[in-house]
């Protein structure tokens, strides 16, 4: 009896506990995002255009979705393309950039500063900037290629090139990512070095073995955070094309068109329907993701 | 492969600057330091350069600006584009009401709020923890655009249109990427810490708040740092909830401006404005980012955790 | 001990600071209720939202007359200019719509009912009177015979071919001589386009996509059917006309200017900001012709003088088996009023007050906008602005004549024009596989949008 009393009670005092704990943020899910979310699966499953009152069709936004030939398809394609190449290459750029200021050098507050910019800056201000820097005509990049007496690159007006453009620009905004690992390569114990150095291992060896296990929990967080942000990514295609997803539809990202259909074209109910579509397929990236983790991340006090 | 190659490079270096501070610098080390700077000057430049290019854009004028070839330094300068962007629209205002208004109760709950869920989802075991957790990343998961209109509805019913509320007190809730970013700091942090607390007698707000909080200061001071600037850079939020010209944000006022260039063709001086307004707006982010710097990059090393 | 009091120091202030924070938005709650009920004695606060962002200059200047005072009476007008769609859409949903709005896809609001009809204020009005107005404009204000928008702020002639005669003199061209189908078009285009050494396009001629020659996403539809002349869409039986051999001939003529300056090379100049928008680049002298409405002439002088000065107007370009033909349009905007709103009927006084003729003055000589008021048009001096007296010679000399066409789906329809054009000039769909896309993609966005 005692030994069961004993087995019963922290279970739920850490249940209550718990439940203290997260209850800001219980409040806020319900209210702010269930309630949103279950508007949004009827309006699905309807043709709402927001201004009549919805009429039921049943998973017609769906199917309208997976069998359109004239916008589905490519607009998956950009999507992926994007997403494929900036999370990773997002990553690893922004990992490069930290490990690099995490080694002695001088004038490093400076160095940091410089790198983190370009995250801090509104996203309003990056698209003006990079549109006039990268444009054909009066570029300065383009200036710069043509005083080497080089060809010029139509970077944003070419649909080819469109979309490595925006990865690049993507790349160059890694700084709060950079500085997530920027302060997990300085939480790596010191005395971990110290020791692998006394065992004789050299920097590959302490690169392998020590830093990427002690950073692999926050590589897995800032890996996940590209891909959602990649999917949903919009904000600076949108700003750049000037709302058109141009040039020829290379930059209509799904969260463009999901955009353009619902408020240009006042399809909610099938932008609703392609947005749990995409939650769907992001919940499943994820959880691949997190799967997979579990060989490879090291937590290292962790609960579990 | 490539990459980590480059990395063992950065991490052979650490070695030799050891060595260096020594002072028997070899002549491969001396070599490896070189290529360090080189490398660290020609990404510094390339970082640099598109501010560069907007700091130089708002001295020019308008046939400066479309010059072909450009112009990399702006002769003559206008340093009055400085003062006559700020008020072509009332940016004193909108800086005020994006500081006081927006970013600073934004910042002050998102870092109390969000700390205190993390910790109720990292250092606690309790059933359905870990359902609820996963629940809890998943809403990062979903596109804004569909939440946009219930939303707007819930808001317009708790009479909060045309105020910073919408955007303020969800704060107060948390944020589930800060949440998410927090506990996975918190977990790096040994269990033995807490129990040790424990058995002193600490309950768990105790613990949250004399073991865990002073140990994730690093990772706090970039949860007030983000939610800062992103109140700051802000404009999907005030667009829809706020309507009203002297209540507006910094951020809307940045778009006002472009706005006005886009739709009415060629007004003298635009592109400059829309230039100096983006440089002036920087700068108070860039002053903040330095003073916090210290704090979050330097504050902590888990080596503390020997004592 | 110094660590632990400076950590309880700091949980003290956390919990103080984010009460103070709380705190005033509470209390807000309050103020708002309570500023309310003075208010209402007052007079009540119109909303109104016209997008232009130009509107305010004049506005300001019309909020100062002693007719505005008079039409105003104890309210306050509140203006915003440059509200998105999507914020005017998400106002309407939650039932918080302004009083009334102008240059809004009006006719995705008229066809779905969320508009006040106005018929009896019109009837009622000593301003608003049939006869006083072009017939087009007063007609396109009415969706399936209720009127809806009252004919306001700008409304007159849509469509000249307006020229810069001195880069058109530069390029040892005879501005004297326009010309008046796309294939003469074509040749100015060849002799005004230019490039530098490096073949980076530095002039072009006519970017045919430019302003009223590319989607006009409003009401207006798009440029073609009123070049080749046919009606794409039928009201009455809600069919498509667009798969047709003159579509296919419009894809590829107005392709070939994008194929001489180079796809890129247009999409280059036309995105850096100032010469990215409606009209922008001719402002900018980096384009020679361009399709545009009566308000070019005044607008360019006002923005532009020193490119204002050249400009010259003549008819838009028609096929060349068309020579002859002078095509021209009615439309405009309106003021349409919310059902949902409270103050639509003040606020139907101020579309009065845009009758007037103090108002429309203003915004003539502010912001360079006619009214599809013939009473004022008669007593505007047509050379007022360089290539203005095109657009009121054309009054009389037209020999068809467009009006918009009722499709309550037209912004898809441009935004597909738009889509579908790019994809024949940059050849990588035929110009009919084009138009037969375009008609497939209306017909099943008009069955999807419930029509």
């Amino acid at each position: 009896m005692t030994l069961q009393r004993w087995g019963l009670r922290p279970k739920y005092r850490n249940l209550l506990l718990g439940l203290i704990f997260i209850s800001p943020w219980l409040i806020g899910f319900i209210v702010f995002t269930i309630y949103p979310l279950i508007s949004s699966l009827y309006y699905s499953l309807h043709r709402y255009d927001l201004l009549r009152p919805p009429v039921f069709l049943g998973l017609d936004n769906y199917i309208t979705f997976f069998t359109d030939k004239s916008h589905t398809p490519v607009v998956v394609y950009n999507t992926l393309y994007y997403v494929v190449l900036s999370a990773p290459l997002g990553v690893v750029s922004a990992f490069l950039l930290a490990g690099l200021l995490n080694t002695q050098i001088k004038g490093r507050s400076v160095f940091r500063a410089i790198f983190f910019f370009p995250a801090i800056v509104p996203a309003i201000v990056t698209a003006q900037i990079w549109r006039f820097l990268l444009n054909v005509q009066y570029g300065a990049v383009n200036g710069a290629l043509q005083g080497l007496g080089l060809s010029t690159i139509p970077f944003l007006s070419n649909p080819d090139l469109s979309k490595p453009s925006l990865i690049l620009i993507h790349m160059w905004a890694q700084g709060n990512a950079m500085l997530i690992f920027l302060a997990t390569l300085q939480d790596v114990p010191r005395s971990l070095y110290e020791a692998a150095t006394v065992d004789g291992a050299n920097g590959w060896h302490k690169f392998r073995y020590i830093t990427i296990p002690m950073c692999s929990p926050v590589i897995l967080f800032n890996l996940i955070m590209a891909f959602i942000g990649g999917f949903q990514n919009f904000t600076l295609p949108w700003l750049i094309s000037g709302g058109t997803g141009g040039p020829n539809q290379s930059t209509e990202f799904y969260s463009i068109h999901l955009y353009r259909r619902a408020f240009q074209n006042l399809h909610m109910g099938y932008a609703s329907a392609m947005a749990w579509i995409l939650f769907v397929v992001i919940v499943a990236f994820t959880v691949i993701l997190f799967r997979s983790s579990g060989r490879w991340v090291y937590y290292g006090g962790a609960a579990e | 492969m490539a990459d980590r190659t480059q990395d063992t490079a950065l991490y052979s270096s650490t070695q030799i600057l050891r060595r260096t501070q020594r002072r028997h610098l070899t002549p491969a080390g001396l070599f490896g330091q070189v290529i360090k700077y080189v490398l660290l000057i020609v990404l510094a430049i390339s970082f640099a350069l598109p501010f560069y290019w907007m700091a130089s854009s708002a001295l020019k004028d308008d046939s400066q600006i479309y010059s072909v070839p450009p112009k990399w330094i702006p002769n003559p300068a206008h340093w009055n584009n400085f003062w006559d962007a700020w008020n072509v629209r009332n940016f004193s205002q909108f800086s005020i009401n994006t500081i006081f208004q927006y970013a600073i109760p934004s910042t002050i709950g998102t870092v109390l709020s969000s700390a205190f869920i993390a910790y109720g989802f990292a250092r606690i075991r309790w059933p359905g923890r870990d359902t609820l957790f996963f629940i809890c990343i998943m809403t990062m998961m979903v596109p804004f655009q569909v939440l946009m209109v219930p939303l707007f509805i819930i808001f317009k019913e708790l009479n909060w249109i045309n105020s910073y509320r919408p955007l303020v007190v969800p704060a107060f809730l948390g944020s589930p990427f800060f949440i998410f970013m927090l506990r996975q700091f918190f977990m790096t942090i040994p269990q033995e810490l807490s129990d040790a607390a424990r058995i002193d007698g600490a309950s768990e707000f105790g613990i949250l708040f004399r073991v865990i909080l002073p140990l994730s200061r690093p990772a706090l001071t970039v949860v007030a740092l983000f939610t800062f600037i992103g109140a700051w850079n802000d404009y999907l939020g005030p667009l829809i909830y706020i309507n009203k010209m002297e209540m507006m944000p910094i951020a809307l006022g940045v778009q006002e401006l472009q706005r006005a260039v886009n739709e009415t063709g060629t007004n003298p001086m635009v592109y400059p404005h829309l230039m100096a307004v983006s440089t002036i707006i920087t700068v108070p982010i860039v002053i903040f980012f330095f003073l916090a710097q210290r704090t979050f990059i330097e504050g902590i090393s888990l080596t503390g955790l020997k004592g | 001990m110094k660590k632990l009091s400076r950590r309880e120091f700091l949980r003290v202030g956390a919990t103080v600071a984010a009460g103070a924070t709380l705190a005033p938005y509470i209390a807000q709650a309050d103020e708002a209720v309570v500023s309310n009920a003075p208010a209402a004695r007052q007079g009540v606060t119109i909303q109104y939202w016209p997008s232009w962002s130009n509107f305010p200059p004049a506005w300001e200047k019309m909020v100062e007359t002693d007719e505005y005072k008079e039409f105003v009476g104890d309210n306050t007008v509140e203006v915003k200019t440059g509200t998105p769609w999507e914020a005017v859409l998400t106002a309407i949903a939650a039932g918080t719509p302004p009083d009334a709005v102008s240059n809004y896809q009006y006719l995705d609001l008229m066809a779905r009912g969320v508009l006040r009809p106005i018929d009896d204020w019109v009837a009622a009005s000593e301003y608003f009177k049939k006869e006083l107005y072009f017939e087009g404009s007063w007609n396109d204000g009415f969706y399936q015979g209720v009127m809806y928008g009252a004919p306001g702020i700008e409304g007159f002639l849509r469509y000249g071919l307006n020229y810069n005669a001195k880069m058109v003199e530069d390029a040892g061209l005879d501005p004297d001589n326009p010309p008046q189908t796309w294939e003469g078009c074509l040749e100015w285009h060849e002799a005004l386009t230019k490039f530098d050494d490096a073949g980076n396009l530095t002039q072009m001629g006519l970017d045919p996509y430019d302003a009223m020659g590319g989607q006009i996403a409003i009401q207006d539809g798009f440029y073609p059917p009123v070049s080749w002349g046919w009606k794409w869409f039928d009201a009455d039986a809600g069919t498509f006309n667009i798969a047709n051999d003159m579509m296919i001939e419009a894809f590829d003529v107005m392709g070939e200017f994008y194929r001489i300056a180079g796809p890129d090379n247009v999409a280059g100049i036309r995105s850096v900001e100032g010469q990215g928008g409606w009209g922008g680049s001719f402002n900018a002298s980096v384009q020679a012709m361009i399709i545009e409405g009566y308000w070019h002439p005044g607008e360019t002088i006002i923005q532009k003088p020193e490119v204002g000065q050249y400009n010259r107007a003549t008819w838009a370009p028609v096929p060349t088996a068309r020579e002859g033909a002078k095509v021209q349009g009615t439309g405009g905007h309106y003021v349409v009023f919310f059902k949902d709103a409270a103050n639509t009927e003040p606020m139907f006084k101020i579309a009065e007050f845009f009758q007037t003729d103090t108002a429309c003055q203003i915004l003539f000589e502010d912001v360079g906008w006619l009214p599809a008021r013939i009473p004022f048009i008669e007593k505007t001096d047509p050379s007022a602005f360089p290539g203005l007296e095109f657009y009121f010679d054309s009054v009389t000399e037209a020999t068809e004549w467009s009006s918009p066409a009722r499709c309550p789906i037209t912004a898809y329809v441009s935004q597909q024009y738009q889509e579908l054009r790019e994809k024949v000039f940059r050849d990588e769909l035929s110009a009919a596989d084009a138009a037969a896309e375009f008609q497939t993609r209306c017909e099943d966005e008009y069955k999807m949008a419930g029509f």
